[in-house]
């Protein structure tokens, strides 16, 4: 085994969890039961010692995957002169209410000529901590360690290897034969599985699940394909029991091949919930944004409860996050350290105050009218935001060495007070209006003072910084600025000066600013883009808007999927895929589509 | 010439017939299956392998057998014979394998009239197998339609 790229990765998921499988057939990263249990298949953060799972053809052959027509069930095919193989790859998706099965279905078929295939299972529980039993039985093996067991059901006879198995069969041109991975409860064996009914069953269940779920998808625009996929993705990320979306579901792919900024990003941060919303409510997703507004105000609940919100939660809402580093794994491509949990959850950051007063007032205008109890709620989170709006923070960007007086932060502080009381006028609701308009005016006032650099004609950072920031990119997003406000102008001017790079934009420059606390350094940050793109839609430059998002989706894998940031060779870097992107996708293909209207 | 499967050599192959754990005996069978006419040396093992005590390992010998050398009648005898197994996942197993060996295996035809008895066949499985093997056998590669016609009455 070798690292294979990031981008090289399809996705498949039943709503609890996911796996990468890459285009040589591997599944390289799963964890059971759910996105942030521990792993069972972590070769992506160590392909010596982190388990796989992969079949793939023995001929020579080229890899190509697909996803089935406006589905999550991946295809990748093996094409030689000799013969043409494919594996049908999906987790089949349950309805609510039963009991949970996850399991992985794979469909091997020869599509042409007699294809050789060869599996071999080797899971690693726990990344890689804890060591199992293999038990080879009737229908298959069973794999087990404390607290957990999974059955790989094969109707070739599987051959230990190590601590995992393998086979080789011979199929026949049109034959195809089912392997099933599942988790089994306590009590099952999995022998009673005939895995070739199942699967069809499954097969077909699974396709029309998500084919009728893409029905309520309403974009018509230029982008469909894309922006299709990107709900896909979306759903996909989303636990089910709760309507939590991960932002992306693997931990510790590096921002730098080799680098140090590898997070865990298995967990649900506030700030993305805004844009998640606006992304759902403008393909016409209510339904999935009213489940993620029930978990959000369960979040808004605590936070009204007097201590500020945190940045970041479990899916299931549980905000202990501890972050832990294994020093056992390599980290993809030597990148270390790798690291379960996340540090930053205990950080300060201000803005995602505005973030979710920016997705409630939405939520209310576009879905469904808040409750009063919620709304009380929220007034004590606001009297809290009123309150400590000036403080410094660690920022958007969850830089660790130090905290400063973010732009940004400030800018999403006022849009908090400003979506409160613009919600309370609309509803008519009790608020302290007089004490939160003066504050929203102080915030703008200051920002406009201190964040603001006359000589360089720019916002910047933070105070007193002269570095700028992409994420200053969002003002006319939100309406805290005119788009072709002058000084809104020559931020735009300024970023593409400073951070913009063949049209990829850096989030802001390592080195200067406020520092990380890390070396190295990263790519260029794939939601920063689409909010260039957004800006330039809403300043009038729509040629150039389309141009860079049109050259953006160049950098999309080949199942249009993408990762965090975007390195120099076009590569994918960080996380994957990442919610945040393909939010950003579909937002500025909406008002890109929308500005350009119905011409060419 | 492939003679090791899984990097494991048929004379270890041919040891593991032997073996005392049924899993391994058929394990075995597949492996020696898969080397095909290479592991002709293996074939008076697999034929004592078609008295097995377990009919699934039995039916794995045959279909190797069948493999290794298709001129031997037994795999075919012992496939068809284990249509009327007592355990639902055999009778499917046999089917798919003769299925799967298709009109390479000579006499093949002889077993479409059980087949065509299966297709409507209580169990699930059992049923889509016999489908399968039927689509199979009487598809693309089948035996000419003057044989077919011969055995359809049978």
């Amino acid at each position: 085994m070798s690292y294979q790229p990031i981008e090289s990765y399809g996705v498949i998921g039943d709503l609890h969890t996911v796996a990468l499988v890459g285009k040589d057939g591997s599944i390289d990263w799963c964890c059971l039961p759910h996105f942030d249990s521990p792993s069972v298949f972590a070769a992506i953060l160590d392909d010596k010692k982190g388990g796989f799972f992969r079949i793939w053809s023995l001929h020579e052959a080229e890899h190509k995957q697909m996803y089935l027509p406006d589905s999550n069930v991946l295809v990748t095919r093996f094409l030689s002169a000799d013969g043409v193989g494919e594996v049908v790859d999906f987790m089949p998706v349950q309805e609510s209410g039963k009991k949970k099965v996850h399991q992985i279905v794979r469909v091997v078929r020869a599509v042409r000529g007699a294809v050789r295939f060869r599996l071999e299972c080797r899971p690693a529980f726990d990344f890689a901590r804890q060591p199992h039993e293999v038990v080879l039985a009737g229908r298959g093996a069973v794999f087990e360690t404390p607290g957990m067991k999974i059955s790989l059901v094969s109707r070739f006879p599987l051959c230990r290897v190590g601590d995992g198995v393998a086979t080789e069969f011979l199929l026949h041109p049109g034959e195809t034969s089912t392997f099933l991975l599942r988790q089994l409860e306590d009590g099952q064996d999995g022998d009673l599985l005939e895995a070739r009914l199942i699967g069809t069953d499954l097969l077909t269940q699974t396709v029309s699940f998500w084919r009728q779920w893409l029905r309520r998808c309403n974009y018509t625009g230029r982008w469909r394909e894309i922006v299709y996929r990107s709900a896909l993705l979306l759903k996909l990320l989303t636990f089910a029991p709760t309507g939590a979306i991960v932002a992306a579901p693997t931990t510790s792919l590096p921002e730098e091949i080799g680098g140090v900024r590898n997070w865990d990003y298995r967990f649900t941060w506030i700030r993305d919930a805004a844009f998640t919303l606006y992304a759902l409510l403008r393909l016409g997703l209510t339904h999935e944004a009213e489940q993620f507004m029930a978990w959000l105000e369960q979040r808004a609940i605590e936070g009204g409860r007097g201590a500020p919100l945190q940045v970041m939660y479990r899916i299931d809402g549980n905000p202990e996050l501890p972050e832990q580093v294994l020093d056992h794994l390599d980290g993809y491509c030597g990148s270390r350290p790798v690291r379960i949990g996340n540090g930053a959850s205990a950080q300060l950051q201000l803005d995602i105050y505005g973030e979710l007063m920016d997705s409630i007032y939405m939520y209310d205008k576009h879905a469904v009218p808040i409750a009063y109890d919620f709304w009380t709620h929220l007034r004590r989170m606001l009297d809290w935001v009123a309150d400590n709006w000036m403080q410094p923070d660690d920022g958007i960007w969850e830089v660790r060495g130090g905290r400063q007086q973010f732009v940004y932060s400030k800018v999403q502080c006022w849009v908090a007070l400003d979506r409160a009381i613009r919600l309370a006028q609309k509803r008519s609701l009790p608020l302290d209006r007089h004490r939160l308009i003066a504050e929203r005016d102080r915030i703008y006032e200051t920002i406009m003072r201190e964040g603001w650099d006359g000589a360089r004609r720019t916002f910047v950072q933070h105070f007193g910084t002269d570095a700028v920031d992409a994420a200053n990119l969002i003002m006319p997003l939100v309406f805290f600025i005119s788009p072709t406000d002058p000084r809104m102008l020559g931020t735009l001017e300024r970023t593409v000066a400073e951070l913009v790079s063949d049209s990829l934009v850096y989030r802001y420059e390592i080195g200067k600013g406020a520092g990380d606390g890390l070396t190295g350094q990263e790519g260029t940050f794939n939601m920063c883009t689409f909010w260039l793109v957004e800006a330039l839609t809403r300043a009038g430059r729509l040629e150039e808007a389309r141009f860079i998002f049109e050259k953006m989706l160049t950098y999309a894998n080949h199942l249009g999927l993408y990762a965090e940031e975007t390195g120099p060779c076009g590569q994918a870097l960080g996380n994957f895929p990442q919610a945040f992107t393909h939010i950003g996708i579909i937002s500025a293909a909406y008002n890109l589509d929308r500005k350009l209207g119905h011409g060419v | 010439m492939t003679t090791a499967y899984l990097g494991i050599s048929m004379a270890d192959w041919i040891k593991a017939l032997q073996s005392e754990d049924a899993i391994e005996r058929r394990l075995a069978a597949h492996a020696l299956g898969e080397l095909g006419a290479s592991a002709q040396a293996a074939a008076p093992e697999l034929l004592a392998a078609l008295h097995d005590p377990h009919s699934f390992v039995r039916v794995w010998a045959a279909a190797a057998l069948a493999r290794v050398e298709p001129s031997r009648p037994e795999a075919l005898e012992t496939l068809m014979a284990a249509f009327h197994d007592e355990t639902q996942f055999v009778r499917s197993l046999a089917i798919w394998h003769l299925g799967r060996l298709g009109c390479a295996l000579p006499g093949v035809e002889r077993a479409l009239p059980s087949l065509r008895g299966m297709v409507d066949d209580a169990n699930a499985s059992v049923c889509t197998e016999a489908c399968l093997a039927l689509k199979r056998l009487e598809g693309k590669g089948a035996p000419p339609p003057e044989l077919q016609s011969l055995t359809r009455g049978a």
